[in-house]
């Protein structure tokens, strides 16, 4: 398991953890509700503070009108923001202080929505950052957010 | 808001009746609302309503697929509880017609353990032909704090709601 380190900064390091989204035993989703939404990691950019995610829309993330809940598509934002921001964070653990999301178009069943996110400002404490979500294809923009993360002072006790 | 004297589309709207309405949405279990997709999972319980006063109270139950990293409930999952929480104070006062989700805002300030219950106070504040705007807040049953806050805009649509 490749583990977050101060002394590791750079593109490779950032593909290289980011890639373990796909392996159960990745701290990050073991035993967590990322474990049950499956993202999948598409690319990154360590200069820009950028990533982009993918997440499969299953069949228990549906409303009652059988299109993704509006609630999931914060939490594939929530989720995407939050693995960007560990990042840079490392061991520290890292916080939701704000989301914002404007909905734009719907999300059919059995889509795939790809997540592209990018941090803004990276302060010691609070982190900015904003988003869009598109169905696969980049065809439609199905919304778009922002968010405030803070790091926090306490550490994983469990290497991430 | 004051719905006291609410009428719309030949719909009966009153306390019983919002009480009646939100027993069926959380408590039948051959309901469409429950049946499909993430509500059902998030398992709501309806605790109190005020009609007039365009008010609701629902509870859920932390439950261990919700954890984040950190061992505590997953912000993504309090904003779907919110999101699913607006979406039927709302709902109540617009059928029969479709209430789109065209913005929410989430702050969070405290964290949400495994084994509490969450309690999300909803209220209208305005609504009219087009658009509805309403606050919540998110309660600790164990401590009475307030853990998080939330905003919604949502867009009345002209299609009927699912029963």
């Amino acid at each position: 398991m490749i583990c977050l380190s101060d002394e590791r900064n750079s593109q490779e390091d950032m593909e290289n953890w980011l890639s373990q989204l796909g392996d159960p035993m990745f701290p990050i989703v073991k035993k967590t509700v990322l474990g049950a939404l499956k993202p999948q990691f598409v690319s990154c950019s360590f200069a820009d503070k950028t990533a982009e995610f993918l997440f499969p829309v299953e069949d228990w993330e549906l409303n009652p009108e059988g299109g993704l809940h509006g609630g999931i598509l914060v939490t594939g934002f929530d989720v995407s923001f939050g693995l960007i921001t560990h990042y840079f964070a490392k061991q520290h653990m890292v916080s939701t202080v704000q989301i914002s999301t404007n909905f734009l178009k719907p999300v059919s069943a059995h889509d795939n929505v790809q997540f592209k996110v990018k941090i803004n400002a990276l302060g010691k404490r609070i982190v900015s950052l904003t988003g869009e979500a598109w169905t696969e294809g980049q065809e439609v923009l199905a919304a778009t957010a922002s968010a405030t993360f803070m790091k926090l002072s306490s550490t994983f006790t469990e290497p991430i | 808001m004051d719905f006291t004297m609410y009428t719309h589309e030949g719909q009966s709207f009153c306390q019983k009746d919002m009480e009646n309405w939100y027993v069926e949405k959380t408590t039948d279990k051959a309901a469409h609302f429950l049946q499909q997709g993430v509500i059902g999972k998030l398992k709501p319980s309806f605790v109190s309503c005020d009609f007039a006063k365009g008010e609701s109270l629902l509870s859920f139950p932390t439950q261990d697929w919700q954890k984040n990293p950190h061992e505590v409930i997953h912000g993504g999952v309090l904003s779907t509880c919110f999101h699913t929480a607006f979406y039927m104070l709302c709902g109540y006062y617009a059928r029969p017609q479709t209430l789109a989700m065209a913005q929410l805002s989430v702050s969070f300030l405290q964290p949400v353990f495994m084994g509490d219950t969450m309690l999300f106070h909803g209220k209208i504040k305005s609504f009219d032909e087009s658009l509805v705007y309403a606050e919540a807040e998110l309660l600790l049953e164990s401590t009475g704090k307030v853990a998080a806050t939330a905003a919604a805009m949502l867009q009345r649509g002209s299609a009927p709601q699912h029963k």
